[in-house]
Formats: C-alpha cells, structure tokens, sequence
C-alpha cells in the first residue's frame, strides 16, 4: 500500500513538473462577459488547465503540456486577436526557467510632449490604447484620459505622432478626426464599442 | 320621517351593477397605479462573480459564473447545496423541476432535473457562439441570448428560428445578454447597443421595439418583465430602470452608483436586483 501511495505521488510530481504555467495581466477585464470571453478564445489553444481569470484585478493564467510549450508573443497575440490588451506577461517553463514581458519598461530620453483626441469608453479601451502607443519607437510615456478622451504622450526627439495615429487606428480608436475602419470597430470587445462621431 | 321609496326590481338590479361596476374601476385603478420601489432587504450571498437568478418552490437558484457552479439557496440566500462542473453559467431559468443553464463557455444548454440532479444537453440543430440567457414559453419555445452571434435563437420542437444580426437598428442586436416571455412578447436585454427590445411574436412580419435609448446605459444586461413592468440592469452605471410595459416609459430608476447590478427578477410586486461585485441580492418592494 505504501508502495503504491509512493508511487502515485511520484506520478502526480511528474504531471505537474511537465506543465507550463502562463500568467498574462488583461487590464480593465470589468465585465463577465467580456472576460470568459477572453478564457473562451484561449480555449483555441487545445490542452490548456486550470484556467483562473480574476476580472477585477485581469490576472488570467493557465497550465499547458511542456510538450506543446507556447511562446510569450503567441500569447501576447492571442489576446490582442481576442480584442484585449496584455500587460504583464510570465511564463514559467517545467524546468523552472522564467520567461517574462513587461510592457511598462522604456529607456527614452523624454524631449517632447504632446496630445492626440483619441476615441475610447472604459478601462480596457485605456490599456489597449496606450498598450498600441508603446508599439511605437521613441514613446516613453503613453496616458489616455477618459473624462478628457486623450491621449498624453512624452517621448523623444524621434517621436513620430503619424506612426501612433496609424497605430490607434489599425487597433479601432478614432484619433484626431481620422476613423478606424468599420471592421476594426466592430471586432473591439463588447465593453469598448463607444459611440463614434458621425 | 323620510317617506319609504319603493323601486322596480329592474331598477334596483341595474343601479346595484352600476356601484359594483364602480368600485371594481376603483379597485383596478388602485392597483395599476405604481408605487415606487423602495430598498428593503439586502442579502449577502457570496464575495463576488454570480450572474443569475431563478426563482424555485421555497428558494433560489443563482448562477456563479466565476466558479462555474449553480448555486442552491433557501428563501433568505442561504447557500445550502451547490451544482458543479458547469461552464461559466450566465442567466438562468427555472421551470417544472428542470434549471435551465447557458453553459457560455462550452455553447451548450443544460437542462438539470432539480430533484435528481441528472443533467443534460439540450439537442438542438442550433449552434451558439457564447448562450448567454435563457427563456422558456409554452407558447413559444425555448429562446436563448446568442452573445457573439448578435442574435436571439428561438427554439421550438426542431425548428430553429434566428431573431436578428449584429447591427444598432431595432431588430439587430450588439451581444444580447438575457431575455423573457410575457405572452407573445420577448423581451431582450441588448447589452451592447445599451437598450432594451420587445419582440411582438405574434406580428406578421415579427414586430420589434427599442426602448431605454434616452438613458444612456453603459451595458444593458439582465432583464425582468411581468404583464405590467419591466426592469432592466444599467451595469456599468449603477442602475436599475423601471418601464411601464404597456408604453415603455420610464417610471423609475434605481440608483446603485459604486456597484454592478446584473440581474433582476420580480416577485409579484418586489423586484429582486442581484449585484455582481458584492454578491448580494437587494430586495426592493413598493412603497
């Protein structure tokens, strides 16, 4: 009997080394619907367990096979397919190696600030927004308002507005006058559609 | 001394209708006249993540979507028992023993039959993308909130009817959350055009009419009707609306600012209103 307990939690240890743990922090995840949404798309990724999603805080994680490991663009990606943003990313591998991505580090030297009108409606319309400003070279800081519907950005000497506007765009956010394409509106997650101008 | 009047039988029998007639106008106008809600009790049910609410013989049932179970609760929302293995159940529908559950994580329906707990799926050649509210009619079928196919599918027997697409005009819909029979009416909660719809089933061609556009909802998501009211949730504002559901106008709105009313169910007069940040239930009754 002892054996067999022994050996048992010898296959459970091994089940559990052979898996990666993913951890991704979604901004503004504040509807249900919105966030097992994101949890449904993921389930493209056959395999994946323990999925644990706080909407409040947008932690999401899972567990995946070693075998099929996942990279942290592939993941990062398929949230943005999924019409949210990632943060914070983390995976740690079976072997206990880490692999992380932060997306509030930059080493721009801050010369230049301005402002961009930028259309939006809530806390994930925020972190998608200045999530696609980062994207871009030479933004150090990227801060979206949405009382004043802008965008307040701090970068250096080749800070390149036209490259960030374009940016917004191709994500669904109307920016200074300029419409993002139907398309693109549309494919937002139901808590960002915000009303547009005519 | 007043002299004694005599009257023909006729008479009598026609002026004794006539008073009856009265005071049952009289009766009917006291009881269609709303009286305000008012808060009365507040329940705590758990920390947070329940979605929907059914009502059953001497308690509740109540959707927890953030760990995929169904909640048994007794008249005071005590938890007393728990059904799980669900897949992020949204709202829900009691009717003649069986729960009705919107599984939004595996597409699929389940009917769990209370008393023994046997659940299952609901075979259909319907497809769904994300079932996120149900209704049950005897008239009408089964209707299900189709969240990321824009549309409301009504099931009857084997045949499938889809209700609307995705779009803003009265008849589409932007991610419908919940809907409801009264008679030949379904009502929808349009959570993303931020408004309500009421289906005339019985029209030819099928009637729709958008309400609730003047006040201005951030996600319109669970609904309640009864022959005279309806109630629908202003999540992301913090509200509740309160519509005549004879004309659609506005008669009440109340103000939960701070928290995220998702669903709502009526008792007779009392609404029931299920918060999803605090996982409580809030009676509110007439004044």
């Amino acid at each position: 009997m002892r054996y067999l307990t022994l050996i048992l939690m010898l296959i459970g240890t091994m089940a559990i080394a052979q898996t990666d743990k993913y951890e991704i922090q979604v901004d503004g995840l504040g509807c249900p619907f919105c966030a097992y949404g994101l949890e449904k798309k993921f389930k493209d990724f056959k395999g994946i367990k323990k999925i644990k999603i706080d909407i409040e805080s947008g932690n999401f994680s899972f567990v995946r096979s070693a075998e099929k490991p996942l990279g942290i663009e592939e993941i990062r990606a398929k949230v943005r397919e999924a019409g949210y943003t990632p943060n914070a990313t983390l995976i740690t591998r079976s072997t206990g190696e880490q692999i992380a991505y932060d997306s509030a580090s930059s080493d721009v030297q801050i010369t230049t600030k301005t402002t961009l009108a930028v259309a939006g409606k809530c806390g994930m319309c925020k972190s998608r927004i200045e999530d696609a400003a980062h994207q871009i070279d030479g933004v150090a800081t990227a801060v979206w308002s949405q009382d004043d519907q802008l965008l307040t950005l701090e970068g250096g000497d080749d800070l390149n507005i036209s490259a960030v506007v374009e940016k917004l765009l191709s994500v669904g956010h109307d920016t200074e006058g300029k419409r993002a394409a139907d398309a693109t509106y549309d494919a937002l997650p139901p808590c960002c559609l915000y009303d547009r101008a005519q | 001394m007043l002299p004694m009047m005599h009257y023909h039988p006729v008479v009598c029998t026609i002026v004794r209708s006539s008073l009856l007639l009265i005071c049952l106008a009289v009766l009917l106008s006291c009881n269609t006249e709303y009286k305000p809600l008012e808060l009365k009790n507040r329940y705590k049910v758990q920390g947070s993540g329940l979605i929907g609410i059914a009502a059953a013989e001497d308690g509740y049932y109540i959707s927890d979507g953030a760990n995929s179970r169904i909640l048994v609760a007794d008249g005071n929302f005590r938890v007393i028992d728990s059904i799980v293995g669900l897949e992020r159940p949204m709202h829900i529908e009691y009717k003649d023993g069986a729960l009705l559950v919107p599984n939004y994580g595996s597409d699929v329906i389940l009917s769990i039959d209370m008393e023994t707990r046997e659940n299952k799926e609901l075979q259909t050649s319907a497809q769904f993308d994300a079932p996120s509210g149900i209704a049950l009619s005897s008239m009408h079928g089964l209707a299900v909130a189709d969240f990321y196919n824009h549309q409301v599918q009504l099931i009857k027997g084997d045949q499938v009817t889809i209700l609307g697409q995705k779009g803003t005009e009265a008849g589409s819909f932007t991610y419908p959350t919940d809907v409801q029979f009264v008679g030949d009416y379904l009502y929808v909660a349009d959570a993303y055009n931020n408004r309500g719809q009421r289906i005339d089933l019985s029209a030819d061609p099928i009637a729709y009419m958008a309400f609730g556009e003047a006040e201005k909802y951030n996600a319109a998501i669970g609904i309640a009707v009864t022959e005279r009211l309806v109630a629908l949730t202003d999540q992301e504002n913090g509200r509740v609306h309160v519509y005549d559901a004879a004309t659609l106008e506005l008669i009440q709105t109340l103000d939960l600012t701070g928290h995220k009313p998702i669903e709502v169910l009526w008792e007779d007069d009392a609404l029931l209103v299920l918060l999803f940040d605090t996982g409580e239930v809030l009676r509110y009754s007439p004044r």
